[in-house]
């Protein structure tokens, strides 16, 4: 675990996800300061945190006081703000951040981020929470051990999970899992106003298609018209794995390996009847406890497990399937600077 | 129209021999055709009071072809002209393999002419001569599931033309209309076990109905793993799969909603783990694989042919196309093509 280079901590977006960053900032810094614009929200900060100082904008806090290069700061908000708040923060000073995910609402932005962290030394971490799972490793790791050969599909399927707000974690696992970003996006995704969180954000249906070369792909198929929850399984040549991101757990089984011997061919499809592994795998968790790994690591000093870079290429992902469902055609990734649709900006989170 | 008293199986594969077994089962004159002298004698042997000849020509002033079921299960590019064949000798009961055609002018010139001629034309997708629809709309039912909203099917290498047009045929039953267009990523390769000439498509493949309901069919070329088919509705899904083998080999099907707590809610976003068990097991009034095979033999020689009539195998012929040029085009179709259209024409090396 990486020791803690910041001793202060800033917290913009009390939201739900803000709350829960809150908690764990406060168990682990000094001093805590949260920004939050909705006065409600802003009441809950108070209760919740009587010795913190908590404001309606970073302008609040005291600028020449406040020790901005010492604070590590989350930003908690939806996704058409990271980049704006990013850029705020880096004006003043502070040098580590972690985002949440989306790390921004557009190609463009996300780059521009991940530039001007490079170029001031800023430590900038995403939190996509299933790289500090560990599960993408570990089935990699997994599948080396027993011969299984390596990943070749991931198909998630359910409800209206979004295919932004929950699959941009899945298509930066399956970018974890291939060892490479996606080459291009096709599909069938659109955009609906039928967000909880907020009325402007979008909540992203229909399929997307992500291309990894060598005849990988990533399926997600999320529907508007469903509440059933995601369920993923990636797929080797003959094994499958189901995979729970809530608590980590893994059920991974083969096709009866006789079976296999006797018709190699891999068009002789067969069920995965032998049951390998159910649990979780070694060195893994489920979603509990990724926050405090990611702040750990933005406030730290060591290596950066879901780094800036990893969040923009997995905003360009998303961002190509929703291009892709619009222009109806594949979308080839990632959304660079001649593209013209690099810095058009979306409603997602 | 009369029963029929003759057959005529067209290609002697492994679901041509099927074909022959339940035609003799039945009791009708069975003719055999198959152009390999190989396979002609087995056929023979297998069916020793079978006429058997290398081609229809072989057949000629032997049969009496007007009393006869004509069952072509050669490879898909072979469909239409033997089809024709068949009907230019007065065969008016034709049952064929899927697809009904290597192209969708092909496709829908065989539905013309049969329309034209008083043909009964039949498409052999497995899953609706199985029963399957209309159990799966009983469980819907029966467990008060409401409307299904979306199909996924994945697995390994199962070809999505081989077999993803049964399934967007399913698709096109249980949504009660075609598809209106497909965006894929299909990519044939010449790994097709029945033939090499033959491509074998992976990749996915997503059909858009009315009403944001999608038919995704995923198979990759790289695994050998069985697929899965799930329908989705409002707070349930269905998992389906093809158990056992051979004769056995039948679907089953298990039901499972969210739970209470979750769902159901005005709210669609509320996200339940569909963690309770309403069903498992082979779904009410399904019939085993063999059992629909039987029921597609009997619904044509019978004279009906309503079980699966040909436009149905076209339309379905003319998505699974939809989905390859939109592969390789890497652009959604708008469906049907239209098959006077250049796309329309174009023949594919399918089966």
């Amino acid at each position: 675990m990486a020791d803690l280079v910041r001793s202060s901590a800033l917290l913009i977006g009390y939201g739900s996800v803000g709350r829960r960053h809150a908690a764990a900032l406060a168990d682990m810094f000094p001093s805590l300061a949260i920004v939050e614009t909705d006065s409600a929200a802003r009441e809950r900060a108070r209760a919740a945190h009587p010795t913190s100082k908590v404001g309606s904008a970073l302008a609040e806090l005291d600028a020449e006081r406040f020790p901005w290069r010492d604070t590590v700061a989350v930003i908690a908000t939806w996704g058409p703000s990271h980049a704006r708040l990013f850029h705020e923060l880096a004006d003043l000073g502070v040098r580590s951040v972690l985002c949440e995910k989306p790390l921004a609402s557009s190609a463009a932005d996300a780059d521009a981020m991940v530039a001007r962290a490079a170029r001031e030394g800023i430590t900038l971490v995403v939190n996509h929470y299933l790289r500090y799972t560990g599960i993408a490793a570990a089935l990699r790791g997994f599948a080396a051990e027993q011969a299984l050969g390596e990943p070749v599909a991931l198909v998630g399927t359910g409800g209206a999970v979004c295919l932004a707000t929950n699959g941009i974690h899945w298509i930066d696992f399956a970018a974890e899992l291939f060892a490479v970003d996606p080459s291009s996006v096709t599909g069938s995704a659109f955009g609906e106003e039928i967000n909880p969180r907020a009325p402007e954000l979008l909540i992203v249906g229909g399929t997307a298609v992500w291309s990894f070369g060598s005849g990988r792909e990533a399926v997600l198929s999320f529907n508007n018209r469903s509440s059933v929850a995601l369920n993923l399984q990636v797929y080797f040549r003959d094994a499958v794995a189901d995979v729970r991101a809530d608590d980590g757990v893994v059920r991974i089984a083969r096709r009866d390996r006789d079976a296999v011997a006797a018709y190699p061919a891999v068009t002789r499809c067969g069920p995965a009847s032998e049951l390998l592994f159910d649990g979780r795998l070694p060195d893994t968790t489920g979603a509990a406890g990724t926050g405090v790994r990611a702040i750990r690591e933005a406030a730290g000093s060591g290596p950066v497990t879901a780094s800036g870079r990893v969040g923009a290429a997995a905003v360009s992902a998303v961002i190509g399937a929703l291009i892709a469902g619009r222009e109806r055609r594949a979308i080839e990734l990632p959304l660079s600077p001649g593209s013209p649709w690099h810095a058009e900006e979306w409603r997602i989170s | 129209m009369k029963p029929a008293t003759g057959a005529i199986v067209l290609g002697y594969g492994s679901i041509g021999r099927r074909f022959c077994e339940v035609l003799h089962e039945r009791g009708l004159a069975l003719s055999i055709v198959n152009r390999r002298p190989a396979v002609r004698q087995e056929a023979a042997l297998q069916f020793p009071e079978a006429r058997v000849a290398a081609d229809l020509e072989g057949l000629d002033g032997v049969v009496e072809w007007s009393t006869c079921v004509g069952v072509i299960a050669t490879w898909g590019p072979s469909h239409a002209a033997l089809f024709h064949g068949l009907a230019d000798r007065g065969v008016r009961r034709i049952l064929c393999e899927k697809p009904l055609a290597n192209s969708v002018e092909l496709a829908f010139g065989m539905v013309d002419r049969a329309r034209r001629d008083g043909i009964v034309l039949a498409a052999h997708h497995d899953l609706r001569y199985a029963g399957l629809v209309a159990a799966v709309r009983r469980l819907l039912v029966t467990y008060a599931l409401g409307e299904p909203v979306a199909l996924v099917v994945h697995g390994g290498a199962a070809g999505l033309v081989t077999n993803g047009i049964h399934w967007i045929d399913f698709a096109t039953a249980l949504f009660e209309e075609p598809p209106r267009s497909v965006t894929s990523s299909a990519v044939g390769e010449y790994i097709n076990p029945r033939s090499p000439e033959l491509l074998f498509e992976g990749g996915t493949a997503v059909w858009e109905f009315g009403g944001s309901r999608e038919a995704v069919v995923s198979f990759t070329n790289r695994s050998s793993i069985s697929y899965q088919a799930v329908v989705v509705t409002r707070d349930a899904t269905m998992q389906i799969a093809y158990r056992g083998q051979g004769r056995d080999l039948a679907i089953e099907a298990s039901v499972r909603k969210a739970q209470a707590g979750g769902p159901p809610s005005s709210r669609v976003m509320v996200h339940a783990g569909t963690d309770e068990l309403l069903f498992q097991g082979r779904p009410p009034g399904a019939g085993s694989f063999y059992e629909g095979l039987r029921a597609a033999t009997i619904d044509v020689a019978d004279g009906s042919g309503a079980l699966c009539p040909g436009l149905a195998g076209a339309e379905a012929a003319a998505a699974c196309i939809g989905a390859l040029l939109a592969g390789r085009e890497r652009r959604t179709v708008q469906l049907p093509i239209a098959p006077a259209s250049a796309e329309g024409r174009e023949e594919w090396q399918i089966s």
